[in-house]
């Protein structure tokens, strides 16, 4: 077997997987989910993030929030990262959305991710976020009820 | 400062005592410092001169003072030491009789800084790439990088074409194509990785993205490939006379590469076999979210272990002994893996048979599964390099390759034991101290019980391989000669232990050359033996039959 074949073959691999991948769309397109939801409240507070935008980011915050680190701690994410939504529960007035955060430079070779998961509360019919995982916030009501 | 005045004092001292003994002849232990020593100052010059340049086009406020006022001192001292010491370098170098070119100092320098600019060109071209690509902040340090340390290289590729010693090259060229084959091992895996996720995981709900989502991994890929074709393909390649060749295709190429390939594509095929058959996670996505990577990382480290496999096994670019010693360590890491299976699959079954504590965050089912997967992928592996060794001739029995493979497996195997015997032990003395002995303790037990017997079940099968190729006199000397003597041509290892044991006699192995050797019927030899009733034969392997000889006892 000719020294070079691994080469073509492994190539041939990676284009054949890219173009796959290509035609299943570019890339994911980021989805506008409701703004009323626990998971819209997220997405709006995220994207606000991302916009460096911390005032319209604090508007989708508890007005009392305990966690400090919610204001704080997010300055390596703001540039370099693509976050998805994973699981939401919904408890009468309290919410939990649980969102994974992988930096778009290291792409989905692990080390990267990031498992955060947001706690919100009703307030005046709208939902806002009292607490979130690092790195987003500290997990303070999680360490309370622990 | 006190101090890097007197190390500049100490650099003119030597360089100019060099210059006025130059007549007595090469210094090289001299030369070797002073080379060392410009390696440091042009490292040194180098990073500052990135950092004053990041630092004046960036918007960095932090400790910004200090940073500009180091790099300035840093640049202030060593831009003219190393040009005064590379002056008088330089003239040595034009003057062809006075050794300077050929020297070691100098071209261990001088791949020094081409490997080290290489990684810093590279590495900071791979950031902007991805920056530009993803559209995400672009590093300052990156943006000056590139062009310093750029220059270095260019600067030092000339140095090299015009004064280097082509034949002190290899170290350059084994690490600049060792660079490479990171750069594009890590962005293959990235590319892999980003497409088999979009492809398998097209149901994930994207709710913010910073930049783009394309597959950055591209960059790197791309950047890798460029380079290990220069250095690999276009030189490096035919450098396989060379040790650094020999390591770097047995021990990145082979083994971390096989390495890497056999984890990755076990933990994937788990997660699989999981889902269908064992107790998987809650989604789909949350089962298969690291599959990407694990295939990314599996099937790249799969066609660079291929690729080498190659080149060790074509027979054109190594030598006989290259190869055997590639196989030993190639057949010992699958060996490592063939362990580790089976102590798992003996963890799980006394967990199956004497209840369960956690064994892991996976179920009791589960790491069953994950013991067969291991299993099912290491054993095969571990068969393919040692089937061909598994029986050798005489010669290759007694080589170095093979009694050092056996007596590792035996020194490692006993230390990793001994390690075993002591976490046994200490669980069962800390249980007898306190009085308590508990499912804790049972469970602390698990993995020494089965380390134990893997490591056990290793040792006795070579044992079996050790005590049947040990030099037919040693046997000898131990047992003594009461039965016939005979010589035993072109027959297996088996064969004659078999025929040792079966005669009580004392048989010595030959065979013809490299002609392969035969499994044969020691009943059938034995009667053969016993019929012809001498006490010194030779018994022949004629293809499928067997011819016995007579010997004349003097010749014994």
């Amino acid at each position: 077997m000719k020294e070079r074949t691994p080469l073509i073959i492994g190539g041939t691999l990676v284009g054949v997987l890219l173009l796959v991948a290509l035609l299943n769309g570019l890339g994911r397109e980021v989805s506008n989910l409701d703004p009323s939801t626990p998971e819209g409240t997220v997405q709006g507070y995220l994207q606000a993030l991302l916009a460096d935008d911390r005032d319209s980011a604090d508007s989708f915050l508890v007005a009392d929030t305990e966690d400090p680190c919610l204001h704080d701690e997010v300055d390596w994410v703001v540039d370099d990262a693509r976050i998805a939504l994973g699981a939401v529960d919904v408890d009468g007035p309290r919410a939990t959305v649980e969102v994974v955060t992988t930096e778009v430079s290291e792409g989905a070779l692990g080390g990267s991710r990031y498992d955060s998961s947001f706690d919100l509360v009703l307030v005046d019919g709208d939902w806002r976020i009292e607490a979130a995982d690092w790195p987003y916030g500290c997990g303070l009501s999680r360490e309370r009820e622990s | 400062m006190i101090w890097l005045a007197i190390i500049v004092g100490i650099v003119l001292f030597i360089v100019s005592s060099r210059q006025k003994t130059s007549a007595a002849g090469p210094n090289a232990l001299r030369r070797l410092f002073i080379h060392l020593l410009m390696f440091g100052l042009v490292m040194a010059a180098a990073s500052s001169l990135a950092d004053l340049i990041a630092l004046l086009i960036g918007n960095e406020t932090f400790d910004r003072t200090q940073d500009l006022a180091s790099a300035l001192a840093t640049l202030t001292v060593t831009v003219p030491v190393s040009l005064g010491i590379g002056r008088t370098v330089l003239r040595k170098l034009r003057d062809e009789s006075s050794g300077e070119r050929e020297s070691i100092g100098w071209n261990l320098y001088l791949g020094a800084v081409l490997f080290v600019s290489l990684a810093w060109t590279a590495g900071s071209g791979t950031a902007v790439g991805i920056g530009l690509m993803a559209g995400t902040e672009i590093p300052e340090l990156a943006i000056a990088a590139i062009p310093v340390w750029g220059l270095l290289y260019a600067a030092h590729r000339w140095l090299r074409s015009t004064f280097g010693d082509s034949t002190q090259q290899s170290l350059e060229t084994i690490a600049g194509s060792t660079l490479g084959l990171g750069f594009a091992w890590v962005g293959g895996a990235l590319t892999i990785a980003w497409a088999v996720d979009r492809i398998l995981l097209s149901d994930v709900v994207t709710i913010a993205q910073a930049g783009r989502d394309v597959p950055v991994g591209m960059v790197p890929l791309a950047v890798g490939a460029l380079i290990w074709w220069q250095y690999w393909l276009r030189n490096g390649v035919d450098l396989n006379r060379s040790t650094l060749w020999q390591v770097l295709v047995i021990m990145v190429g082979s083994v971390l590469a096989l390495a890497s390939a056999l984890v990755s594509l076990t933990w994937a095929l788990f997660r699989v076999v999981e889902w269908f058959i064992g107790d998987p996670l809650a989604t789909f996505e949350a089962q298969f979210e690291s599959l990407p990577a694990l295939l990314g990382v599996g099937l790249v480290g799969g066609v660079v272990w291929w690729y080498h496999r190659i080149l060790l096994t074509s027979g054109e670019r190594v030598t006989g002994t290259v190869r055997e010693v590639a196989t030993y360590v190639m057949a010992g890491l699958a060996l490592a893996a063939v362990v580790v299976a089976v102590t798992i699959l003996i963890i799980a079954v006394l967990v199956a048979l004497f209840g369960t504590t956690d064994v892991s965050s996976l179920s009791d089912r589960d790491v069953v599964l994950g013991a067969v997967v291991a299993l099912a992928v290491a054993l095969p592996t571990w068969w393919l390099y040692w089937s061909p060794i598994r029986t050798v001739s005489v010669e290759q029995a007694h080589s170095v390759a093979r009694r050092g493979y056996l007596i590792a497996i035996f020194g490692v195997g006993g230390v990793v034991a001994i390690g075993a015997l002591i976490a046994l032990l200490f669980e069962l003395f800390q249980a007898g101290i306190d009085g308590s002995y508990t499912a804790a303790t049972f469970a602390g037990l698990r993995e020494p019980i089965a380390i134990l017997g893997a490591v056990g079940l290793v040792a006795w099968y070579h044992w079996t391989i050790w005590r049947l190729e040990r030099p037919a006199g040693e046997e000898a000397a131990e047992s003594g000669p009461p039965g016939p003597s005979i010589l035993l041509v072109g027959f297996t290892r088996h064969t004659a232990h078999d025929l040792r044991e079966i005669t009580g006699g004392r048989v010595i192995e030959a065979s013809f050359g490299d002609a392969p050797l035969v499994d044969g019927d020691v009943g059938a030899i034995e009667a053969l033996i016993r019929g012809d009733g001498q006490a010194h034969v030779i018994v022949l392997a004629e293809g499928s039959q067997v011819r016995v000889l007579h010997a004349d006892a003097s010749t014994d």
